[in-house]
């Protein structure tokens, strides 16, 4: 097992730098150099070279890139270039943000999914497990984007119980549309696998033992079907969670949340180089480490299964 | 196609689901008036009227007019165009490079197979609806652009489960036997491997589609992809929110037509799924799985 | 699955799935609600100033909130006369050659005192190619830039420092507009010797108490500020990037002023028509056409555009009103606007003929920036053109995707606005069609006459202002004559702000509010939560 995640571990290096290829060359195909969105509407020719010149754009691709690498083996992301602030501190502060806009959705999304998918099993095949089954498809088929802005114009504009966007001074009330917008599509998703391996659990010869035997429903259902029917639904939260904490751009975009995601889809219109690779970078770190640890409870719990 | 085989294919799409029925009638629906869209639309989706600026629904106008005048309803139909054609065509080209490379992977196995996965593992670890926007900003404009992006971004999770299957199967004894039988590897490909793969490719497609179709109206949300004035489903919503408190409509529709759409393809994909796993051995795409490889493109 | 071992295996994992949920909870609710500042203002910014390095601020916010942090040695007041910042007074000597300052009693916010020497600091820290600025062609004029910025010299020579506090320029010839320029954001005063902890140190009446990127911007008053007493203790910029959400938030009172974007402009209109200010704003919005490059050469195809757009209608729709149709380059309210001018009315028939008679059949490529508010106005834009028979393709770029477009005169047509620096008719003028210009200098149009350059030369040696103003109208005639741009329409300025916020005013120029004469009423003070 320790052999196994050492060599996990190991692997993440070199995926890692392959992201770093991958961003930097689409980067540099990117239409549009930054120094054209730097200067004013009155710029020399002189003072547009001397910029490039200053962020280091004038050498050749090969020669930035490992400028780069040997800036990242400092541990240093460099500077955006509009702000001259440093990414990784910029990334430090947001990712809070991005932490608690991720940990209220998934919150919302597993009380909603377990308790939706528990109530579609107990009633397989009658209204209740009809209607989950509709609603789920529905909120897996709902543009995200789309959801939030009703969402915003029920909430806020027409009930005015919500305030519509932003975060407030960080109060509960600013977090609650967002949450619940990121959160539907997994809360779908965990309703769905929640009833699938219920109904295969409460068809095991255990339980009907558990319930020969006398025991109320409630705790055959909670305490022992539910028990092991949550092992598939950790994977689904492990997974989840993990791309939400790379930033959930559109949400963030919609909200106006200050996070990763919002983050990092600026610094790609603004052509902000330093602050895509290093948010993609961390990003992609993020999803790599919440797959392993869901990898890696999955085989602690379970040996023989084999991803 | 013969009748029989016809009957067949609807048995396994709809099954005995009045769901899957009601969605495969709108998938019809919405291909018909997206092929036909000059037949169904009463108004030129781009002829500005500014006199007819930000109308509400009427009869004349059943979705309202947008800023522009132009009359949302003849939109969302032509927008139909866009939004089908990207969610096929990016299926198609995903399914290709990731059926090849997960068969390569799975059947060649040693070097290869490591060099595939480990490309497979950035494409996956890379934040993919950013992945998404810098394709499609790298190339030029366009529907074309959209779908490659797309397809560029959604290959891999079909490869990794191609090459589990494949590697199931080459343990199975009708494989083994064949290639001690002589046979050459690509008899084997094609003749045991494809065929055997096939009933989860086309859930797996058809689970996509939807999916596509969501990540292509993200981008058309952003701006990005299928330029102006074009009609696209995203585009119209993104189009419509400084207009959220003033004029609802705009936003409105466009994006129930998207959601509905979807339903419906992810209905069909889901009874589909049941009915052929019920059939034959196909525990490979659990919701778990796709869940898994869907990632954040859609949040 | 083995049930029974997975059960066992699941109630040693239980225990940390627990921790796990409970952490994510705790991480949901663990940040309390903050308490609402006494006196302080907010206001809502839609994207964070990318700087507020004196050296390097482009945009229009940087300039905004630099006016509060910094003080220049000039500033416009509200009717766009020059009045000392930092000067206490100044004369003018050699027929505008030489400017004569003596400053007044200012500290920085760490307790120093200003000098000139820090003026003539901040002047070479412009110029200086080590700073790189955008804006160094702002210390062009100045006696002696060339041989400080190549090294021959250790200072600008052009730039004297008398004592403590009294300073001389030397400009290389007198420049009309020099004074303006000193009024710009670019020029304002930082202590020499660099600024140390994050470089904004100036001696505004505010300073920087905390900067969260991309969330929240508060200034606090400058303790040393011996001038005017702000009337608020704090300013909050705030960063909201959705409208629709700002406005919401404004009407929740938890905003005390902000721009009112044009798709809200209708509902705010409706619903607090006694909160709205507004002034005409220093901008003109046009399209520019590249008169180096068939077709755009034809200056019959150019005035025909110009023709065929109705203009009217798109501000009545689109804009909500929310500016005037332009009729030449300079903005109302800027010495050398002419009210007579006629510019050119909507006349779809007469544009269509002088298509047709150019005969031009290729689509054209309209750029603009991609930005879904442009997209709107693009679109009619097109469709007007398309009335007139000539095929137009929008293309929609990022901004420096864009800004690399029209500057290396790829585009043959696209839309931008200008905003002024300063309020004078040059700069309308000079930058924007002097032949020297073409290209990212302004003259995007690469737009040339020699009739029009030798006007605009003359105007910017001309001291008498207006004597100017008369040059500058006939510039202006020959220029809309040529038709380089199709002149669209001049943006106003339009706010709301709370009724508990009192002496709020707009300025004409951007950079002239110092934040001073504006308070909160406390009475009303239960309205803001």
């Amino acid at each position: 097992m320790s052999r196994y995640v050492v060599h996990k571990l190991l692997l993440i290096i070199p995926t890692l730098i392959g992201v770093t290829v991958i961003t930097f060359l689409l980067l540099k195909a990117i239409p549009g150099d930054p120094v054209y969105g730097m200067v004013g509407p009155r710029a020399s020719p002189e003072v547009i070279e001397a910029m490039r010149k200053d962020l280091g754009l004038d050498r050749g691709i090969v020669v930035q890139y490992c400028r780069y690498l040997r800036l990242l083996l400092k541990g240093d992301l460099g500077n955006s270039y509009y702000t001259g602030y440093p990414v990784g501190k910029s990334i430090i502060e947001k990712f809070p943000n991005t932490l608690k806009l991720a940990a209220a959705a998934m919150l919302f999304a597993v009380t909603l999914g377990i308790v939706m998918g528990i109530l579609a099993s107990l009633n397989e095949g009658g209204v209740i497990d009809r209607a989950v089954t509709v609603v789920s498809a529905s909120c897996i088929s709902t543009p995200v984007f789309w959801f939030g802005l009703i969402l915003i114009l029920v909430f806020a504009t027409y009930l005015k119980r919500l305030p519509p966007a932003g975060m407030g001074n960080g109060s509960i009330a600013y977090l609650i549309l967002p949450a619940v917008t990121l959160g539907t599509r997994s809360a779908a998703y965990i309703a769905r696998v929640t009833r699938s391996s219920m109904l295969e659990v409460l068809g095991e010869p255990y339980i009907r033992t558990a319930r020969a035997k006398g025991l109320g429903e409630a705790k055959v259902v909670l305490k022992h079907a539910l028990k092991c029917a949550l092992i598939p639904i950790i994977t689904l939260i492990g997974v989840d969670f993990g791309s939400y904490l790379n930033g959930a751009v559109l949400t963030e975009t919609i909200f106006g949340w200050d996070g990763l995601g919002r983050f990092a889809i600026n610094g790609i219109f603004k052509r902000d180089y330093p602050v895509v690779l290093g948010t993609v970078l961390f990003g992609s770190l993020m999803f790599i480490l919440a797959n392993l640890i869901v990898d890696f409870i999955y085989r602690w719990v379970n040996p023989r299964v084999r991803l | 196609m013969s009748g029989g085989r016809l009957k067949r294919l609807l048995e396994a799409l709809v099954g005995r689901s009045l769901l899957a029925g009601l969605g495969l009638s709108f998938i019809a629906v919405v291909v018909i008036v997206a092929l036909f869209a000059p037949l169904f639309a009463p108004y030129d989706p781009l002829e500005v009227d500014l006199t007819a600026s930000k109308l509400r629904p009427s009869p004349e106008h059943p979705f309202g007019t947008d800023d522009l005048g132009r009359d949302i309803f003849s939109r969302v139909i032509y927008g139909a165009r866009i939004s089908l054609s990207v969610g096929f065509l990016a299926t198609g080209l995903a399914l290709l490079i990731g059926f090849s490379f997960g068969l390569l992977s799975g059947y060649a196995g040693g070097a290869v197979d490591r060099a595939v996965m480990s490309l497979t593992d950035i494409t996956l670890a890379f934040p993919s609806l950013l992945l998404a926007i810098g394709v499609t900003i790298v190339l030029p404009p366009g529907i074309v652009t959209v779908f490659i992006a797309l397809g560029l971004v959604g290959w891999a999770s079909f490869a990794r489960i191609i090459r589990g299957l494949v590697l199931e199967l080459r343990e199975k004894e009708y494989v083994q036997a064949a290639r001690s039988a002589g046979s050459g590897g690509l008899g084997v490909v094609r003749r045991h491997l494809i065929p055997n793969c096939l009933p989860t490719v086309v859930v797996l497609a058809s689970l996509q589609v939807g999916s596509f179709m969501l990540a292509e109206a993200a981008l058309s949300f952003l701006g990005l992809g299928v330029q102006p004035p074009v009609p696209t489903w995203g585009g119209m919503v993104n189009e419509g929110r400084d207009f959220l408190l003033s004029a609802p409509w705009f936003s409105v529709f466009p994006g129930m037509a998207i959601a509905l759409t979807i339903l419906s393809f992810n209905v069909v994909g889901d009874t589909l799924r049941t009915n052929i796993s019920r059939g034959g051995s196909l525990g490979a795409v659990t919701d778990v799985r796709r869940r898994r490889e869907e990632k954040e493109v859609l949040a | 699955m083995n049930l029974r071992f997975c059960v066992k295996k699941y109630m040693r994992a239980r225990a940390h799935i627990w921790i796990l949920l409970g952490l994510s909870f705790l991480a949901a609710v663990s940040c309390g609600r903050r308490e609402p500042v006494q006196d302080r203002l907010v206001v809502r910014l839609e994207e964070d100033p990318s700087t507020l390095d004196p050296a390097r601020i482009v945009d229009y916010w940087g300039g905004v909130i630099g006016a509060k942090l910094y003080q220049g040695l000039l500033v416009y007041d509200e009717k766009l006369n020059l009045v000392g910042d930092l000067a206490d007074s100044w004369s003018v000597h050699d027929g505008g050659k030489r400017y004569r300052f003596r400053l007044r009693e200012s500290f920085f916010s760490n307790k120093e005192k200003v000098l000139s020497g820090d003026v003539k600091y901040s002047m070479e820290r412009l110029a200086s190619p080590e700073t790189a600025s955008p804006r160094s062609w702002m210390t062009d004029p100045i006696l002696g830039v060339e041989s400080f910025r190549e090294g021959d010299s250790e200072q600008i020579d052009g730039i004297r420092v008398i004592g403590d506090r009294e300073l001389e320029i030397e400009l290389k010839e007198p420049l009309a507009i020099f004074p303006g320029l000193l009024a710009m954001p670019n020029f304002y005063v930082v202590p020499a010797g660099g600024c140390q902890g994050g470089g904004t140190v100036g001696s505004g009446p505010f300073m920087v108490a905390s900067w969260k990127h991309d969330y929240e911007l508060i200034l606090e008053r400058n303790p040393y500020w011996t001038g005017e007493s702000p009337g608020v203790a704090s300013i909050e910029y705030r960063i909201i990037p959705e409208d629709f959400s700002a406005l919401s938030e404004y009407d929740a009172g938890s905003i005390s002023v902000m721009e009112v974007p044009d798709s809200q402009l209708p509902t705010v209109r409706k619903r607090m028509p006694e909160q709205i200010v507004e002034i005409p704003g220093l901008n003109t919005y046009y399209i520019g056409m590249n008169c180096r490059r068939p077709p755009f050469d034809d200056a019959r195809l150019r005035r025909a555009l110009n023709m065929a757009v109705d203009r009217e209608m798109i501000v009545r729709t689109l804009l909500s009103g929310s500016a005037v149709v332009a009729k030449g380059p300079i903005p109302p309210g800027i010495p050398g606007y002419d009210p007579g001018l006629k510019g050119y009315p909507y006349d779809p028939e007469a544009a269509a003929g002088l298509i047709e008679a150019v005969g031009w059949k290729g689509r054209i490529k309209l750029y603009g920036p991609a930005d879904r508010k442009v997209l709107g106005r693009l679109v009619a834009i097109q469709h007007y053109l398309g009335e007139a028979g000539l095929g137009i393709d929008i293309v929609q770029l990022e901004w420096s995707a864009f800004k690399e477009a029209i500057n290396t005169g790829e585009a043959d047509l696209f839309y931008i606005s200008w905003w002024a620096d300063y309020p004078d008719g040059e700069n309308f003028l000079f930058p924007t069609f002097h032949s020297s210009n073409r290209g990212p200098l302004g003259n995007r149009a690469e737009y040339s006459n020699p009739g029009v350059d030798r006007l605009i030369e003359r105007a910017r040696v001309t001291v008498d202002a207006r004597k100017r103003a008369g040059l500058y109208r006939d510039a202006q005639r020959m220029i809309v004559e040529d038709a380089p741009w199709v002149f669209l329409w001049h943006k106003k300025d339009i706010w709301v702000h709370q009724p508990r916020v009192e002496g709020f005013r707009l300025y004409p120029v951007y950079n002239s509010d110092k934040g001073l004469g504006i308070f909160l009423n406390k009475k009303n003070s239960n309205i803001e939560k």
